[in-house]
């Protein structure tokens, strides 16, 4: 099997994420500030003896706007159980937001690293190697029985989960999710909206990931999730063959009527540009709107969400937000 | 401090309760205090195998058995030493397994050594039926054989 596979035009981001944590200490909700503190400090000498210390910069939430906080959230940088961490806390991030060491967020250490596409393999490969500088620093717990020990039993084991976010425009009009959630958790594999555990799905915008993380070793997670995402991608490409063999009139007006509004509207709401962007990249996946870059669209339109636009925008009204946001989108469509 | 019981009120009654021998407190509230068989309906969740971790606490982050099942989430590595019994339970409802799979692999490979020496005790057991079959049978050469092939065996065991 082709380990690299990237398939764009579905598969929008990997994210790998290692959880691990220090032996002799309890974990973040259950440890005191100094030991917080302390172990930041390791963290941040693991990294400044490394060769990468110069492409990182570290966040301490504490010090973070709630504006900051949300964008940083919104890409998927950190979680929202950081930001509400008791002790201090912080997010160690690369400039091209490609790796996020999260620091006493609920286990000690959150390593998530991102991929363009479906590629599992060599996100997990760089998380490995983040692992491994840290662990010259740092005792993880590693039980002989149970593995990696973390705060919830859910990552016990390996403590890794793979997640690819998955646009599908056709499973989602096809109203195909509900079967496949019962499939995904056949393969021990779960299928949520875009921001995790009971968010909703805009823009047909999914995430898989694994759901079992212990009894299997890590290889053969990245190998069965990675399966499990191919054959998501290709029931999405023949369900939406189909569905343009069935109406092609319709769906060819459908995603050409959006081309035409991102196109020339003045002001686009977020859940609009979502939903606009879906059909777009629907029909040029089909082969109805030519010359779009697809990935490229859909990274301005996660640029332009609320709170990472109004990073740039300090205290413009919505509607200067959605003048911004129409206009950002039809930078990349000229 | 909040009520171990319902989580959401203070707790202002420390309840004791001694079953041969062994002491099981909770810091509860006063309304959980005035239920029945308070223990009872603790004893139902938290009682896992024969062993009673309900009473226990971890010795470094404090997390009592009553915390983790109405939390769900370890305090601490130690917590799955303490708490064994009722990590196993959970992990085995969410994985299926309660062993990783490097652990799986070194239990497998174990089991397989333990079966071959088995089959060698089996080999013997058969040679050993047969040496006194020929003896009853008065076929000595047979037996001599017989007894050859048990020695060899016996000392390749022993090696």
């Amino acid at each position: 099997m082709n380990k690299n596979i990237n398939e764009t035009d579905i598969a929008v981001t990997t994210r790998i994420r290692l959880a691990r944590n220090i032996k002799k200490t309890p974990y973040p909700r259950k440890m005191t500030p100094i030991q917080a503190t302390e172990l930041i400090e390791k963290v941040r000498s693991a990294f400044d003896n490394s060769p990468i210390k110069d492409t990182l910069k570290t966040y301490e939430i504490s010090k973070l706007s709630e504006l900051e906080k949300k964008a940083l959230i919104e890409k998927h940088l950190i979680s929202s159980e950081l930001c509400a961490s008791k002790v201090p806390s912080v997010a160690i991030i690369s400039n091209d937001e490609k790796i996020s060491v999260m620091v006493n967020e609920e286990d000690h250490l959150r390593i998530q690293v991102f991929a363009d596409g479906l590629d599992a393999q060599s996100a997990y490969d760089t998380a490995k190697k983040i692992e491994k500088l840290l662990s010259e620093n740092l005792d993880f717990d590693y039980d002989d029985k149970f593995g990696y020990l973390t705060s919830c039993p859910t990552n016990a084991g390996t403590g890794l989960r793979a997640s690819v976010m998955l646009h599908l425009p056709a499973v989602s009009a096809a109203q195909q999710v509900n079967p496949l959630l019962k499939w995904a958790a056949n393969l021990g594999m779960t299928v949520r909206g875009l921001y995790g555990e009971g968010s909703r799905a805009s823009g047909a915008l999914y995430q898989l990931s694994n759901q079992i993380t212990m009894g299997v070793c890590e290889e053969d997670i990245i190998n069965r999730f990675t399966a499990a995402a191919c054959s998501l991608i290709s029931e999405e490409r023949r369900i939406s063959a189909q569905l343009f063999e069935n109406n092609p009139y319709e769906i060819k007006d459908k995603c050409l009527r959006s081309l035409g509004l991102l196109k020339n509207a003045y002001m686009i709401p977020s859940s609009e540009a979502m939903n606009l962007v879906s059909n777009v990249c629907m029909g040029a996946n089909a082969g109805i709107i030519k010359n779009i870059d697809c990935q490229s669209l859909r990274k301005a339109m996660f640029s332009a969400m609320p709170a990472t636009l109004s990073t740039h925008m300090e205290k413009a009204p919505p509607q200067e937000r959605d003048i911004k946001r129409a206009q950002i989108l039809q930078e990349v469509l000229q | 401090m909040l009520c171990e019981k319902c989580g959401k009120r203070n707790a202002t009654v420390l309840y004791t309760q001694i079953i041969n021998g062994k002491k099981s407190s909770l810091n509860i509230c006063s309304q959980c205090a005035s239920g029945e068989s308070l223990f009872d309906n603790f004893g139902s969740l938290l009682s896992f195998g024969g062993r009673n971790e309900s009473g226990s606490s971890c010795p470094v982050c404090g997390m009592t058995a009553a915390e983790l099942a109405r939390k769900g989430r370890m305090g601490c590595g130690s917590c799955y030493d303490t708490f064994r019994i009722q990590a196993k339970s959970m992990l085995r409802k969410i994985h299926g397994t309660s062993v990783h799979a490097a652990a799986e692999e070194k239990i497998k490979a174990e089991e397989i050594k333990k079966e071959e020496p088995l089959k060698e005790k089996s080999e013997l057991d058969i040679l050993k039926e047969k040496l006194s079959r020929a003896i009853a049978d008065e076929k000595y050469e047979e037996a001599a054989v017989i007894r050859d092939q048990i020695k060899s065996k016996e000392g390749s065991h022993h090696e």
